[in-house]
């Protein structure tokens, strides 16, 4: 059967698989997001726990493997009471993996903002809130958009591990058809273009897209 | 950090862990009173339990599993496909309330989980290349053939099997499930794989005249096994009434026809053997 037919044949659970995935992405993006700033600034924080909080916080996410955090938060919590179901499960281990790492580019944004925007915010009197909202972040957000782009990618690809969790993605639809056909070469290999075209598609384009509009806030461009 | 606050801290979290620990959902049976659906896990195992197109619940263990339930008036049941090494640990951290499989009853599970009286009995056979060029008929013709390689699922019976026979592991080739297996036969990456008899005829046919499967019997008897449905230790009283309705529905005229087109036939009835009895013997 060639790759041609195979997706003729069975696109619709191609279709219901790459929705899954697609919502999982922009769910666990969102937590990485949010997480990142959250992490980011606590580990510029003038106190001490609360750089500790985001060291630990860093270090565990970034530093045990997404499939092991996976695993742990599917198959273990439930041991300790805490039952998550297995869609929330999903995007929650995966954003809170990539979160780990985009806090250190939030830091490494905001750190490579030029000293003398500090100084100058500080001369006009501005609060330290003040100042890394309206002068510092938009500057950090510039800076650190194309790293943002590469993990966004990371993401999408993470996102493959739930299947292992059975949410039905795109990879779980793959390889219940090639468990019941043995078409391993057509179904992955339909799976490798799906990913590489949300990939390079939607992710990459999107993030070109919005340093373009930065670059254009900030007089740039 | 000061010592009285990590104390507290610590102890602060073991109440929360053990207060959490009490408050874990009651057993199958409060879930049914709840009106709960009875929540059932299987893998993609060709024959023993497997996903149709619809992802409706295929395969001799579930179909038996889902007659006994229907005996039982349950109909409210939702099952899941997942993969075969997280049937145990799904089970037990409260994904699923039985899992079908298909699992054989082994010591080594029954320690985990508890496991339904058996549903049918039946022997493993390896799957070889058409002619069978190297001769391997059982685990000692692999231990013979020096630099022979044979393939079997990850957490499979027939891993215990193998290392009983003296196979090491520079022999032994695990893999994740049937899919797999198939394709490393393919790609010539070993010269045997030792499955369930069923499966083993399964892929001989998938593969197109490729393979074909070893006589059963030529595998020692010990390897025999006996098939049942896993359940949480603490699911005893719903268990103990699931096999009573087993024992009614096990053999009947509708179960065999449920599970005929399957190759399950009466000669792979379970027996007189007690899941007790298996779980001390296998």
């Amino acid at each position: 059967m060639s790759l041609f037919e195979f997706v003729m044949q069975y696109w619709p659970r191609l279709l219901v698989g790459t929705g899954m995935t697609v919502a999982q992405f922009f769910l666990a993006a969102i937590l990485g997001i949010v997480i990142s700033l959250a992490m980011g600034l606590l580990k510029l924080a003038p106190s001490r726990p609360m750089r500790a909080f985001a060291i630990t916080y860093i270090e565990i996410f970034r530093g045990t493997s997404l499939l092991v955090q996976l695993y742990w938060i599917f198959f273990v919590l439930p041991l300790f009471g805490f039952s998550i179901d297995k869609f929330t499960a999903g995007y929650l281990a995966v954003g809170m993996n990539i979160g780990a790492y985009g806090a250190e580019l939030v830091r490494g944004g905001i750190l490579s903002v030029p000293k003398g925007q500090w100084e100058a915010a500080l001369a006009i009197n501005m609060t330290p809130a003040q100042r890394m909202r309206r002068i510092i972040l938009p500057q950090a957000l510039v800076n650190m958009l194309p790293p943002w782009g590469n993990l966004m990618i990371e993401l999408l690809k993470g996102t493959a591990l739930v299947s292992l969790i059975s949410v039905a993605d795109l990879m779980f639809e793959t390889k219940q058809i090639n468990g019941s056909t043995f078409l391993s070469a057509q179904a992955f290999g339909a799976a490798l273009i799906i990913y590489y075209v949300l990939a390079r598609f939607m992710v990459t384009p999107f993030m070109r897209w919005l340093e373009r509009y930065m670059a254009r806030k900030m007089g740039r461009a | 950090m000061p010592m009285n606050l990590t104390k507290t801290i610590v102890a602060a979290g073991f109440v929360l862990a053990t207060s959490a620990f009490a408050a874990v959902a009651g057993p199958l049976t409060d879930r049914i009173e709840a009106g709960e659906p009875i929540r059932i896990g299987f893998s993609n195992i060709p024959i023993w339990g497997f996903p149709d197109e619809n992802g409706d619940a295929k395969g001799f263990v579930n179909s038996i599993a889902l007659g006994i339930l229907a005996d039982m008036g349950y109909t409210d049941v939702e099952t899941t496909v997942t993969e075969w090494g997280g049937l145990i640990p799904g089970l037990k951290a409260n994904r699923y309330d039985m899992i079908t499989g298909g699992l054989y009853i082994l010591n080594s599970r029954c320690e985990n989980i508890s496991f339904s009286e058996p549903i049918g009995s039946m022997g493993d056979a390896f799957l070889v290349p058409t002619g069978n060029p190297k001769n391997i008929n059982n685990y000692k013709d692999v231990l013979a053939n020096e630099g022979s390689t044979l393939i079997m699922y990850s957490g499979a019976n027939t891993v215990e099997a193998s290392r009983k026979e003296g196979l090491d592991d520079s022999q032994m080739m695990q893999v994740p499930g049937p899919t797999e297996t198939l394709a490393a036969m393919k790609a010539g990456r070993a010269d045997a794989a030792a499955l369930t008899y069923f499966e083993a005829l399964y892929l001989a046919e998938q593969s197109e005249g490729q393979f074909e499967v070893t006589d059963p019997a030529a595998l020692p008897e010990w390897t025999k096994n006996w098939v049942g449905i896993g359940f949480r230790d603490a699911d005893a009283d719903f268990m103990a009434r699931f096999n009573e309705a087993l024992a009614g529905y096990v053999g009947s005229e509708a179960m065999l026809a449920g599970v005929a087109e399957y190759g399950y036939t009466p000669s792979h009835l379970p027996g007189d053997k007690s899941t007790e009895w298996v779980c001390a013997n296998r």
